[in-house]
């Protein structure tokens, strides 16, 4: 029996699935009890029974709507073995008050903590509380807020020699090595680490709230400037979901550009995160050639769209222009020689006993890193194999050749190969595609976005679009999509006419989750390279 | 909404009580001091976000950025550089470590507003950089290319070498300079 339909026969007309690899559940009636008292064991039980019987390992995103004061709790688990994606629904009614899921996945701490900093809303357990953070620009009178002390340690009463020494520490935001990232407190005593405190919120812009007051075809700019690293997987998936709801098809060639371009995207990410590692250990021959090797992506970046970020390239039904000519030719000649300097890079690497011991340490076994959420690289590295381009594979990504690499014990190292080595299948991606390139047009014309906009002049398409005059489709929908870092998620709820609720899963976010774990008794030199391999964005973080 | 007013004193052609055409009332040596400083200037990038990757491409090995190396200085700790260069939303947050960045920074110090968030705040609907420190150059665009980040330098290097001082802080209607 498959897993789709246990969940049916268990919870009948609750359980509700339109595909085969997606579901959602409401909470079942008879769990539900006083949300503001401190009774939480019931509810627990309900969902140690979801992990532990339909062995759904990963919580990957929680989201909070509050609709004229009844608020409602947003869950998504994934079950690995069969790849199932199941949204649990909880209305909590007037309620303030939920209790917390960190004691069955680690990912809950991380998320549950940025939701009750958007939100204003607490734990039941009394565990923890979370002031609102606030965007409000400081009047004149008001003075800017201070800068947040750094905790205290409190010794205990007997404490050995090695806590005697114990203190924290500052680093960053603006001084080295967390250079212009964030702010790390870090508990240290004789060069080890034994306890760390990420300072997040410095790069708050309220993001998801901003996005209501958009129209669609604004928001694939909007969406294009939510990470650093590459601003193509954000606003493709904005794209992919619009066209999911209105039942868009798009072309053959322009779904094979898009690979190309999302193939590209991870090239230019992992060159940044390898550029960055070499420069902060201080390899600076190799840095050299990555920051050489990136130039020539760019290079590429520009010939196409003149820029080399914020390309504003896609659109609902396909892409905005054709490929300039000869550009697939440059494109081939590019990734060839990508490809050699790479390969010489990695050998150098491979040989180099200096980099071995500088990268050794700080691993990461499978089972936790499934339990904080990891995803992307960081989790491959850690030797578990799931990258969405294999098991739901999108556009034509079953039909070309490609491994996932995989790393052994989740260390330093291992982050790097795996992203070494991904490199290089992202460039054999590349080839085959573009070797392959179907003939035709890049956009859909039929499509109704598309006749709108033509028909009845570009205003008129945002003012239907505002209006409803094309009607959402009502429902929320979660979709995902495997970028540079891991599974950028998307939660959407629509009603008739409008966009309601759109809440980002950001990949960094959960595995900043994992840091404090990650580091405990680690050297501190090690610990900043550790921090580095995690390749943590804090402007997608932060949202 | 905006305080320019307030917090920075009027805007007038001659900030720093030398116009911008002043060159020649200066003398020997104090042109000799604006020149020596405008050759060698060490910048200091603050902010992670889609402006700043721009920016790291001036240390690049982009020949176009080649002219840019011989007058700036790329230094580590903050306390030997004089240009302050801004990029990212500014917000409550982050507010506090910019301007403890700035403190701690050389004297005179140079500021230089980069891409749309910065400048103006525009794009995320954010506070300007100018509502907490004085700005000397801004830079538009979303990201800014290459060739504007390297007129905005430029333009600063022009500033400094004819003699302009940065613009001082007002604060609570007292004036410091930078
Ligand atoms: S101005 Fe544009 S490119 Fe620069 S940081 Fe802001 S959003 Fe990013």
């Amino acid at each position: 029996m498959s897993l789709r339909d246990e969940l049916f026969k268990k919870f009948g007309t609750n359980f509700q699935s339109s595909f085969a690899d997606k579901g959602t559940l409401t909470f079942p009636r008879e769990y539900s009890f006083p949300l503001d008292s401190e009774e939480t064991t019931l509810y627990q039980d309900f969902f140690f029974h979801l992990k532990d019987e339909y062995r759904f390992h990963m919580l990957i995103d929680i989201c909070y709507e509050d609709v004229l004061g009844e608020g409602c709790l947003y869950y998504q688990f994934l079950n690995l073995e069969v790849y199932f994606c199941l949204q649990v629904t909880v209305p909590i009614g007037k309620s303030r008050y939920f209790p917390s899921l960190a004691s069955l996945w680690k990912s809950a701490e991380v998320l549950e903590e940025d939701m009750m900093k958007h939100h204003h809303i607490l734990q039941s357990e009394g565990r923890k509380t979370q002031q609102r953070v606030d965007l409000s620009l400081f009047k004149n009178e008001d003075k800017a807020p201070g800068i947040a002390p750094v905790p205290e340690y409190k010794m205990p009463l007997q404490p050995t020699e090695s806590q005697r020494l114990r203190y924290w520490k500052r680093f960053g935001p603006h001084s080295s090595p967390f250079n212009g990232k964030m702010r790390v407190d870090l508990l240290i005593s004789e060069e080890k680490v034994f306890d760390s405190q990420l300072v997040t919120g410095l790069y708050f812009r309220d993001f998801e709230k901003k996005c209501l007051s958009k129209d669609p075809n604004e928001l694939i700019f909007f969406f294009e400037r939510l990470c650093i690293k590459d601003s193509v997987f954000a606003p493709l998936l904005w794209i992919e979901t619009i066209e999911q709801r209105f039942s868009i098809s798009i072309p053959d060639k322009a779904k094979a550009i898009r690979m190309v371009w999302m193939e590209l995207a991870r090239v230019e990410g992992h060159l940044n995160f390898l550029w960055e590692l070499t420069q902060e250990l201080g390899f600076f021959v190799e840095s050299s050639v990555f920051a050489e090797l990136l130039e020539q992506v760019y290079h590429l970046f520009n010939i196409y769209s003149g820029k080399t970020q914020n390309f504003s390239l896609f659109t609902f039904g396909g892409m905005k222009k054709q490929n300039p000519i000869g550009w697939g030719t440059e494109c081939l000649e590019v990734a060839k020689y990508l490809y050699k300097n790479i390969e010489d890079v990695e050998k150098e690497f491979n040989r180099n006993p200096r980099w071995m011991e500088v990268t050794k340490g700080f691993s990461m076994n499978a089972g936790t890193a499934l339990d904080y959420g990891f995803t992307g690289p960081n989790l491959r590295a850690c030797g578990v194999n799931f990258d969405t381009r294999k098991t739901q594979p999108t556009y034509f990504y079953d039909d070309v050749d490609f491994e996932v690499p995989l790393g052994i014990d989740g260390s330093t190292y291992d982050r790097f190969l795996v992203r070494l080595e991904e490199l290089k299948q992202s460039l054999r991606i590349i080839n085959q595609v573009l070797d392959h390139l179907p003939a035709g047009d890049v956009i859909n014309k039929e499509h109704i976005l598309y006749k709108g906009l033509y028909d009845q002049g570009a205003d008129d398409l945002t003012y239907s679009l505002k209006e409803g005059v094309i009607p959402f489709r009502e429902g929320s929908s979660f979709s995902s999509i495997e970028a540079t870092e891991g599974q950028l998620g998307l939660f959407v709820r629509t009603d008739a006419s409008k966009l309601k609720k759109v809440h980002v899963r950001s990949p960094s976010l959960i595995h900043s989750g994992a840091f404090s774990e990650l580091i405990k008794g680690g050297e501190l030199a090690g610990v900043f390279t550790a921090f580095q391999s995690l390749n943590l964005d804090p402007w997608e973080m932060d949202r | 909404m905006k305080t320019h007013e307030n917090r920075l004193g009027p805007r007038s052609p001659s900030w720093g009580g030398v116009s911008f055409y002043s060159i020649n009332s200066l003398n020997f040596l104090e042109r000799m001091k604006s020149w020596s400083r405008a050759e060698l200037l060490s910048p200091f990038v603050l902010g992670a976000n889609c402006c700043a990757r721009e920016l790291y491409r001036l240390s690049g090995p982009n020949p176009q950025v080649s002219s840019i190396r011989e007058n700036f200085l790329e230094s580590e700790p903050i306390e030997s550089c004089d240009v302050l260069i801004i990029s990212g939303i500014i917000n409550k947050q982050i507010s506090p470590y910019i301007l403890e960045a700035y403190e701690r920074m050389l004297s005179p110090r140079y500021v230089i507003a980069v891409g749309t968030c910065a400048a103006t705040g525009a794009v995320f609907e954010t506070m300007a950089s100018d509502e907490i420190l004085p700005v000397d150059v801004y830079v538009g665009g979303c990201p800014p290319t290459l060739d504007t980040l390297m007129n905005g330098l430029d333009l600063l290097r022009e500033r400094i070498r004819k003699g302009i001082k940065p613009r001082p802080q007002f604060i609570d209607g007292v004036t410091y300079e930078s």
